[in-house]
């Protein structure tokens, strides 16, 4: 793809026709930020906020992995463990992850169709100050006598609603959440079909926007679902309704079918996008285009399909028929094949290709090797019959962190690295961000790996305290887990010090890998207005 | 207003609509989902 415009250009802004006010640059103070509409605003602060949030929830994990440092009680009692795994749970998902990937497309969207903004930049606004009042209210949960949801993120009943005063405030923060998700979703989905620029076809949109278009479906299908289902829990609770209530007629495994039809496509939600950000680094930094554009469109599309026709795989231990079971395993294993072909597509696009190793292309090659790792023990996840051995189980532990942390979270940190000079117009410290990248490879692994052997040696998921058999991997894994945490703040540091200033990023930023894509048309820092004249695409 | 201008307002106002049109869709498609759902499991208990 090629586009023919000048160098945006954007800076023309200023140099033309002022007869309308739409041109003008941003609000001054507090102000540029409650009343933001601007895609590169909005999405800024959607980063700022994950960012929030990771090291929110990231805190929690400690307290988890302190708690479980050695056998025995040592600082958490058993209520408050179980609100940190369900409070880090729910912060990660909704706060940390989906955020982060909202503020990527809400930078990156308009930039690569070449759209002057996203569509719908008031809703757009509004979605993004939802969120911090969802989230101040489910961490306000943590103050309220009975403490705050204990039950696990998967909020099933009849536990949850043994939650005290903190039950409504959770659901309404469950709410506000997915009214947020839903909101992105239809302005992504309105700017892509309606603001590509001239020549950009569906079939020439560069692959982290694709990923995006299907994502945002996705989300559009699942987030009313997770609605309708806390609705459900919230009349059961205060309104003698008993949809999940067995005494009344209802039946709490109904609430499992609803959450998992939910919760499955939510997890490709959180890894569709990640796709696309690797289907962008590793074509640069292979100095190659993308080996099967087509297929990767394809296999994303596959992927989503699958993913709404596999969701009692959660739920092989709930007692279904054998033709249920059956039905779960084989449909879950099918999804191995689109993913195969993603990693196929990615490693034959270095092959032969003239590799670099920079930042970003480092977190995307770990992120190659460990959600396939993650990848691989969901295989083992999928087969019913072991499923009941590793139910409920570290294995699972591990299998889901695998795929989220090496695989979501080192997508997002490599997205940062590859952009952030775009964004900031400042190249980052290499030296610091492969420091960043190793140390983070290294103890992700310290931390979870080991919890496959827990696993599989039976320690159960969820527990404040374990049999000593368990406690030399315990104590591994949560060495690691400190060490992983403390490397975070590396990564703080080199945004704030590459927002704060550094040697000056050229346009097109990866030169001598000359990276696809109108994004490296505009300037860097992207001026606050781009492509006020949609530019050509051929 | 020369010709030029009544086209790129025409295709302007079109551009809105289209966006008008996806919104409404794409609202449409989640109050389905959201009600579908629940009407669903009403009629799955057995009360």
């Amino acid at each position: 793809m090629s586009a023919t415009h000048s160098h945006q250009d954007a800076h023309a802004d200023h140099g033309h026709d002022h007869e309308h006010d739409d041109h003008h640059g941003p609000m001054k103070g507090i102000k540029r930020w409650l009343y933001a509409t601007n895609h590169k605003d909005i999405g800024s602060m959607y980063l700022i906020f994950s960012l929030v949030m990771f090291l929110t929830g990231g805190l929690m994990a400690m307290f988890i992995r302190a708690e479980l440092l050695k056998p025995g009680m040592q600082i958490l009692d058993p209520q408050t463990f179980n609100s940190m795994t369900t409070m880090h749970a729910l912060i990660m998902v909704f706060g940390a992850v989906m955020p982060a990937f909202t503020g990527l497309a809400n930078w990156m969207i308009p930039l690569q169709v070449g759209a002057p903004d996203m569509a719908l930049p008031r809703m757009n606004n509004f979605s993004f100050w939802i969120l911090p009042f969802a989230f101040s209210l489910l961490l306000l949960t943590l103050l309220v006598p009975g403490g705050s949801p204990a039950g696990g993120w998967t909020l099933y009943p009849p536990l949850v609603l043994q939650t005290g005063n903190a039950f409504p405030m959770a659901i309404f923060a469950v709410h506000m959440m997915g009214a947020s998700s839903i909101m992105g979703a239809i302005n992504v989905i309105v700017t892509i079909m309606n603001m590509r620029a001239p020549g950009m076809t569906l079939l020439k949109m560069p692959l982290f926007t694709w990923t995006w278009l299907i994502t945002a479906y996705l989300l559009i299908a699942v987030m009313p679902v997770l609605a309708g289902a806390v609705t459900m829990l919230l009349t059961d609770h205060y309104f003698g309704t008993s949809f999940f209530n067995a005494a009344g007629g209802g039946d709490p495994v109904m609430f499992q079918h609803i959450f998992w039809f939910f919760g499955h496509p939510e997890v490709y939600i959180m890894i569709l996008p990640a796709f696309g950000v690797v289907s962008e680094i590793i074509p640069t930094f292979s100095r190659k285009p993308l080996f099967g554009y087509d297929a990767m469109v394809y296999a994303t599309a596959s992927i989503a399909f699958l993913s709404f026709i596999v969701w009692a795989h959660h739920m092989f231990t709930t007692g279904m028929p054998l033709v249920g079971e059956m039905f779960f395993m084989l449909s879950t294993m099918l999804i191995a094949i689109p993913t195969g072909v993603k990693v196929f597509n990615w490693t034959a696009t270095m092959w032969k290709g003239s590799l670099s190793f920079e930042t970003p292309m480092l977190f995307s090659l770990a992120f190659l090797f460990l959600f396939t790792i993650g990848g691989f023990s969901g295989l083992m996840l999928a087969i019913a019959p072991a499923d009941f051995q590793y139910h409920d189980t570290y294995f699972v532990v591990a299998h889901f962190h695998y795929v989220l942390v090496p695989g979501a979270i080192f997508s997002i940190m490599a997205a940062v690295y590859y952009w952030l000079p775009k964004w900031t117009g400042h190249m980052y410290n290499e030296k610091l961000g492969k420091l960043h990248f190793w140390l983070s490879t290294i103890f992700v692994n310290v931390l979870f790996f080991p919890q496959h052997f827990l696993g599989l040696a039976g320690m159960p998921r969820r527990i404040p305290d374990y049999s000593t058999q368990f406690a030399d991997w315990n104590f591994v894994s949560s060495i690691g887990g400190f060490c992983f945490g403390l490397t975070q703040l590396l990564f703080v540091y080199i945004i704030w010090s590459t927002a704060r200033g550094g040697v000056k990023a050229s346009d097109k930023v990866w030169d001598s890998a000359s990276p696809q894509g109108l994004e490296w048309t505009v300037a860097s820092p992207a001026p606050y207005h781009s492509f006020d004249v949609p530019p050509e695409v051929k | 207003m020369s010709v030029s201008n009544e086209v790129m307002s025409n295709d302007v106002l079109e551009r809105q609509r289209r966006v008008r049109r996806t919104t409404w869709w794409l609202v449409a498609v989640a109050l389905v989902f959201y009600v579908g759902f629940i009407v669903m499991s009403v009629s799955s208990s057995h009360g």
